[in-house]
């Protein structure tokens, strides 16, 4: 079931190229539930039109997610969320997830949010994921 | 003269006077579409010159009211016309005067930096909607059925323009042309105004929900294209029709005419006015680069859409830089020329 219907927020002045920002995006509603398997994206022209940003940079934002398996694109048809296995992490990946978190943790800690309410976030926010 | 077509240019003239009144803009970021901060549209020069405006158009516009009935006793067609062209320019020069008054500041709306769009949209009209679209059609149809199966009662000459004071000035006789010219250019103009309505829908951008003012702007287009091709679908049926009438070359008065179309666009403006204002400041304005001409103009390569809310006044503008805009453009032109020939006899 749909949770809330799912709106992307694309900041033009962020350091995160728009792309990478709507594929981000894409990808964390397809963890949470909020798109699932089978619905229907947008067409890249209505999409980007909606965003007001040129058509190559959501172009490429799907290209990205059908890469990594987030969605499916054929000729002529619209882009669909694809099925998706779980896949066994690879070797690594916990640890590249503890490297990139002790940065964004420190960063945090740095502007002042207490340690508690960094790891009760963080508990809901992977419960959520979890499903 | 009777009394009802006296009315006509008092109406004309003020609800031409009722669009002006809508200039100044009504929301506190703009005084005559001049960005304006809210100190300055609450002082007191601000309002004396708000008030002088309006004033102004109100004087024009009973003026204009006047020589419209003096021209309508004169009988004179060209006189009503540069009664109704003068307050116009009239007008114009007013507000000329006033925004060139107006003490600019920083305050008018931007093109928002966070751009937000819904992955799942809900659908823009609803089936009911729909039927709108439908009905101007399916009049024009029945229309054309009605004549065909009527053929042997239509006259050999009939009219099918009147004048100002409802005397027939143009006939035409019974032919394919002569009996259904009429549907046929009330055709053409359905297939424009559902052409724009489909730019609007399909390339315009949309709000990220049902009760957003983007998707509210974008519905209401829509439906003025479907309600003027119920007015237009109407007349031309009637207009078509009238040689069967049980009295033909009879016009009791243009009076409902005028006053539907009057009332109704006069409506419908001040309703856009409203309905962009608010989209304005729910999502910002198409990109700044795109605008030109006095942000009257919108033409951006980079842009997808076809058509954008406007910056300055009500609806939307064509992004001329888009392919199919530029494609449309010759054809709008195309059928202005051809309806105004068809006028013009």
């Amino acid at each position: 079931m749909h949770q809330a219907r799912p709106v992307l927020n694309i900041d033009l002045n962020s350091p995160v190229p728009a792309y990478r920002q709507i594929a981000d995006q894409v990808r964390r509603f397809c963890v949470e539930g909020a798109l699932t398997t089978g619905d229907r994206l947008p067409s890249v022209r209505r999409l980007a039109m909606d965003l007001g940003i040129h058509h190559n940079t959501v172009a490429e934002a799907y290209r990205l997610l059908a890469q990594d398996g987030w969605i499916e694109m054929s000729q002529g048809k619209a882009a669909r969320v694809a099925a998706r296995a779980h896949t066994p992490a690879a070797a690594g990946l916990a640890d590249s997830f503890e490297r990139r978190l002790r940065e964004f943790v420190a960063e945090m800690r740095g502007r002042g949010l207490s340690a508690r309410r960094m790891a009760k976030r963080l508990r809901i926010l992977a419960n959520e994921m979890e499903g | 003269m009777k009394w009802d077509a006296a009315l006509i240019p008092l109406l004309v003239a003020f609800a031409q006077g009722a669009v002006f009144l809508m200039l100044p803009g009504h929301n506190d970021r703009y005084i005559f579409w001049v960005p304006v901060d809210a100190v300055y549209r609450q002082s007191a020069q601000a309002r004396r010159l708000l008030s002088r405006f309006r004033l102004g158009i109100l004087a024009l516009a009973v003026a204009a009211g006047a020589a419209g009935i003096f021209a309508l006793l004169r009988q004179s067609a060209p006189l009503i016309i540069a009664a109704s062209i003068g307050q116009i320019v009239a007008s114009l020069a007013l507000y000329g005067w006033a925004k060139s008054r107006v003490v600019a500041s920083d305050g008018g709306h931007k093109s928002p930096d966070v751009r937000r769009a819904t992955l799942i949209p809900e659908p823009l009209l609803s089936p009911a909607a729909w039927l709108l679209f439908a009905a101007p059609v399916l009049i024009l149809a029945a229309a054309a059925l009605f004549l065909d199966l009527n053929w042997d009662r239509i006259p050999d000459r009939f009219p099918v323009h009147w004048g100002i004071d409802g005397k027939p000035d143009r006939y035409a006789v019974k032919s394919f042309k002569g009996v259904y010219g009429i549907l046929l250019i009330g055709v053409s103009t359905l297939v424009l105004l559902y052409g724009a309505a489909a730019m609007i829908v399909l390339g315009s951008p949309r709000g990220t929900g049902p009760a957003s003012a983007a998707n509210r702007l974008l519905r209401a287009a829509a439906l003025s294209m479907a309600g003027a091709g119920v007015f237009v679908s109407v007349l031309f049926s009637a207009i078509a029709l009238h040689p069967l009438a049980a009295t033909p070359g009879k016009m009791s008065s243009p009076l409902w005419i005028v006053l539907t179309a009057v009332v109704g666009g006069t409506a419908l403006t001040i309703w856009m006015f409203r309905l962009t204002s608010d989209a304005m400041e729910e999502t910002g304005p198409a990109p700044a680069r795109g605008w030109k001409c006095m942000d009257l103009v919108y033409y951006n390569r980079d842009d997808p859409a076809m058509m954008v809310p406007r910056k300055i006044g009500a609806g939307f503008t064509p992004n001329f830089a888009h392919p199919i805009v530029k494609f449309a453009m010759p054809l709008l032109l195309l059928q202005m020329v051809a309806v105004i020939r068809y006028a013009a006899g």
